[in-house]
């Protein structure tokens, strides 16, 4: 009797966890059907309007701050009415984009996707591997795609073949063109915008003595630490402060023709000297090893507590400066276009035109991938410029004239909680993409920053080609980096970073400039 | 004869198998099956050829791999956390775990057993954000330390302060956790021990020398042997978060290498190889431990 209780407990616990886990798979199968009811719902609007049926696409893209309302963005349904498709986008914070890109290039789910770092090691690396489709017939088909310019193309293709589609943006500067500044920080204290180097470490000083933001916060210039993966150096963001002291873009040739790494010229011991002089006076971030990207940097800058940071005319816009005057009503920014050298050097990045890549899985079938195509053409349409800048007429905005849209209170706050250029994912050819204001004013001194760069872009010959020993390595910069790090920080002697140098010229160098410059001869010729 | 016997434990014992199925299930779903997955060290893997398909490459990743630069920095970063975190760490849950069981009063107990709990619930990021704000170059600390002694700590960005950091952080938010199975084992003791002990007039920390450890020796001996088989694997969470260039040096563990030069540029099959070297040393080492830990006459793992 004793065995037969105890058998009936073990089969009715045994039941039960089989329940459990049929409950489980249950689960799943009734989460597979929501998934697929709305697809349902797009057939039943199928029977409504007579046209084709709408192409579900469905991509990864990046976003930087908050994304788009998800719930009945009027921006997004109006898109998508328009160009005939149903978006399924999921927005990545620019943060978590590359960690979240790894692992969404292999699974082999999304029809489209934004590479956000361009062309580089890793995308020539996919593109071998076969990851994506082969673009270059459909281009030529294209209406708006086919008028981004030959540089850029140039820059994104790989062995002569376009794999993806970049995001046209300005040659010059990108995210790192120029340093912007706290005006009325300058101008409580009789300043004038700094234009040269030693202008700026000189208004940093001001504000670390006299401590604007207060109870001793105050900091005059933030950057954030670069891990070493992508390239050396203690910081990023500081592209200005290279180019003054006359430091190359990343590579150059010299007279001989032979390719000179930026860190290998005296000119960048002597930026690495200026940032440890200014260190050691506490200009710089205390944090700024401890900061992870130029998000962070910018969020120190738009609470308030630093003085100036790198970044383009982007952040001078009426939406940064809202959020810098709930901490300051009086906060103000300037920029200082291009920061001038001792001797006059000066300069912005001339850099690959575009930024990001969409390409497309290859597991996408080919019907389509023209259907696709189709859809980021249509994006890049004229219209839609008007559409990114001011909604749907009616909606988001009630007129759009001079290039501007005219906007109630309530028409603003819809606008900026759904976002319709962040549903246009390919964008017209435009060199003022990053005036974005919508004052006049602030457009107009975003417009005239974009001239005056364009005349000192700063060319990398090697821009565009990619070293598989760089590739295989990630760790080959870690140590000089940290190395360089430990110097400004007055830790460590030069003889130390000398010592890191001449041995990666030694080593890894050696081979990855001479790869590089095989690819460079390969084209010149 | 044999085979009647078996079958008749079987007809006997079925309800047993078919309890034990689910789990068996799962270590072959989970487990073993994606094992198979290790062919992919000896081939150049790309998702879009797919497994079968990709070309071997022998031990090209193997050679790869252990000709790498810092190889030997990798493997001493990556075995110092795990030592430290067996010698501080580990003993620091046993204390805490008899610390809890010697406390007499039950409602105080379980309100100090919540709590040590807690942190372990928190996510390495919320934990990373704490120590920023306290220990960070602008961090609470600091800032006093610049107030009162005009000096600073570099917690977060110099190479000494690294390796105590992360023990300090899992002390801090896993210990708690930890002390579960000890303070299970310690429920286990038969009182009886206590009283006897009581009368021959032995006191606590008699009690506890004489009778706790000993009674939940053969627990710690087992928890050491699994926490062996870990030794080659960081926390990959909390070291990625803590690194940054300036306590590379000590920082850079095997599972970051794998993230940057596995996931980040793709290389799937090097990851994988590097997955199976430290499974190989794992294994390695949980026999030896398990092989001495008979020698010296307890149970062990196998």
């Amino acid at each position: 009797m004793q065995i037969k209780k105890n058998l009936a407990q073990v089969v009715t616990a045994s039941v039960l966890m089989t329940t459990v886990l049929a409950g489980c798979s249950g689960n799943g199968n009734s989460s597979a059907g929501e998934t697929a009811s709305p697809t349902n719902a797009a057939n039943g609007q199928q029977t409504a309007a007579p046209s084709v049926e709408p192409t579900t696409i469905k991509a990864m893209t990046i976003t930087f701050g908050d994304p788009p309302s998800a719930d009945n963005n009027q921006a997004k349904a109006d898109l998508e009415k328009r160009g005939n498709v149903k978006l399924d986008l999921t927005f990545v914070p620019s943060e978590a984009y590359g960690d979240k890109l790894a692992v969404a290039v292999s699974a082999n789910d999304y029809d489209l996707l934004l590479i956000d770092s361009g062309k580089d090691n890793k995308y020539t690396n996919l593109v071998k591997m076969g990851a994506f489709h082969d673009l270059t017939d459909y281009i030529a088909g294209t209406k708006n795609i086919s008028q981004i310019e030959d540089a850029v193309w140039n820059n994104t293709s790989v062995q002569g073949k376009i794999y993806g589609i970049p995001r046209p943006r300005g040659l010059y500067g990108g995210g790192e063109a120029s340093v912007i500044i706290r005006k009325d920080w300058l101008d409580k204290y009789d300043l004038e915008v700094p234009k040269t180097i030693d202008e700026l470490t000189n208004a940093l000083q001001v504000f670390k003595d006299n401590d604007p933001a207060g109870g001793g916060n105050t900091v005059p210039l933030t950057v954030y630490g670069v891990d070493g993966v992508s390239g050396p150096g203690p910081f990023g963001s500081v592209f200005p402060m290279l180019f003054a002291f006359g430091v190359p873009h990343i590579w150059a040739l010299d007279d001989s023709g032979q390719p000179v790494r930026d860190f290998q010229t005296t000119e960048y011991k002597n930026y690495l000297d200026w940032l440890k002089d200014t260190w050691s006076k506490g200009l710089i971030d205390k944090d700024a090893p401890v900061l992870k990207n130029q998000q962070q940097a910018r969020n120190k800058f738009q609470a308030g507590v630093a003085g100036a940071f790198v970044t383009n005319v982007g952040d001078i816009s009426e939406t940064s400066l809202e959020k810098m005057k709930q901490v300051d009503p009086n906060a103000e920014i300037a920029v200082i276009d291009v920061l001038e050298g001792r001797e006059g050097q000066k300069g912005v990045a001339l850099i690959g035109g575009y930024y990001g890549i969409w390409a497309i899985p290859s597991s996408v079938p080919k019907e389509k991938v023209q259907k696709i195509i189709d859809f980021l053409d249509f994006t890049s349409a004229e219209e839609n410029i008007a559409f990114s800048k001011a909604g749907v007429i009616g909606v988001h905005a009630s007129d759009f004239k001079d290039g501007l849209p005219v906007q109630t209170e309530d028409q603003k706050k819809l606008f900026d909680l759904e976002k319709p250029s962040a549903f246009v994912l390919q964008n017209r050819v435009d060199p003022y993409i990053y005036a974005n204001s919508k004052v006049p004013e602030i457009l107009e001194v975003q417009k005239a920053s974009l001239d005056v760069i364009a005349g000192y872009g700063i060319p990398n010959p090697f821009l565009s080609y990619s070293s598989a020993t760089a590739a295989k390595n990630p760790d080959t910069y870690k140590k000089m980096s940290a190395a360089m790090t430990q110097y400004v920080l007055g830790e460590t002697t030069w003889e130390a970073v000398q010592k890191e140098i001449d041995a990666w010229t030694a080593g890894d160098g050696a081979v990855i400039a001479k790869e590089l410059l095989e690819e460079y001869n390969a084209d010149q010729q | 004869m044999v085979r009647s016997h078996r079958f008749n434990r079987f007809n006997q014992l079925w309800p047993f198998y078919l309890l034990a199925a689910p789990g068996i299930l799962y270590f072959l779903i989970f487990h073993y099956i994606p094992m198979s997955g290790l062919v992919l060290a000896f081939k150049d893997y790309s998702p879009f050829i797919g497994m079968i398909k990709s070309p071997w490459v022998g031990f090209e990743h193997f050679q790869q791999f252990f000709s790498t630069d810092n190889f030997y920095v990798l493997l001493r970063n990556t075995l110092m956390i795990s030592l430290l975190s067996l010698v501080v760490y580990f003993p620091f849950t046993i204390l805490l775990s008899i610390m809890l069981n010697e406390i007499r009063l039950k409602m105080f107990k379980r309100i100090s057993q919540t709590i040590v709990y807690l942190p372990h619930f928190l996510s390495w990021v919320v934990i990373y954000g704490i120590t920023i704000s306290f220990f960070g170059p602008s961090g609470v600390i600091n800032h006093y330390l610049e107030q009162w002694f005009d000096t600073s700590a570099l917690f977060l960005v110099s190479n000494d302060w690294f390796r105590p950091l992360i023990i300090f952080q899992s002390i801090w938010k896993d210990a708690g956790w930890g002390t579960i199975i000890f303070l299970a084992a310690l429920a286990g003791i038969n009182p009886e021990l206590y009283e006897a002990a009581k009368v021959d007039g032995a006191n606590r920390f008699h009690n506890i020398w004489h009778i706790t450890l000993p009674g939940i020796k053969s627990t710690i001996v087992i928890l050491l042997l699994l926490r062996l088989g870990s030794s080659l694997d960081s926390n990959f969470m909390q070291i990625f978060l803590m690194t940054n260039s300036l306590n590379l040096d000590v920082s850079n563990v095997f599972d970051l290498f794998v993230y940057h030069t596995g996931l980040q540029q793709f290389n799937y099959s090097f990851a994988i190889t590097v997955g199976m070297f430290k499974s190989v040393v794992s294994l390695i080492l949980v026999l030896g431990a398990n092989y001495l830990a008979k020698l010296m006459g307890e149970d062990g793992i196998l």
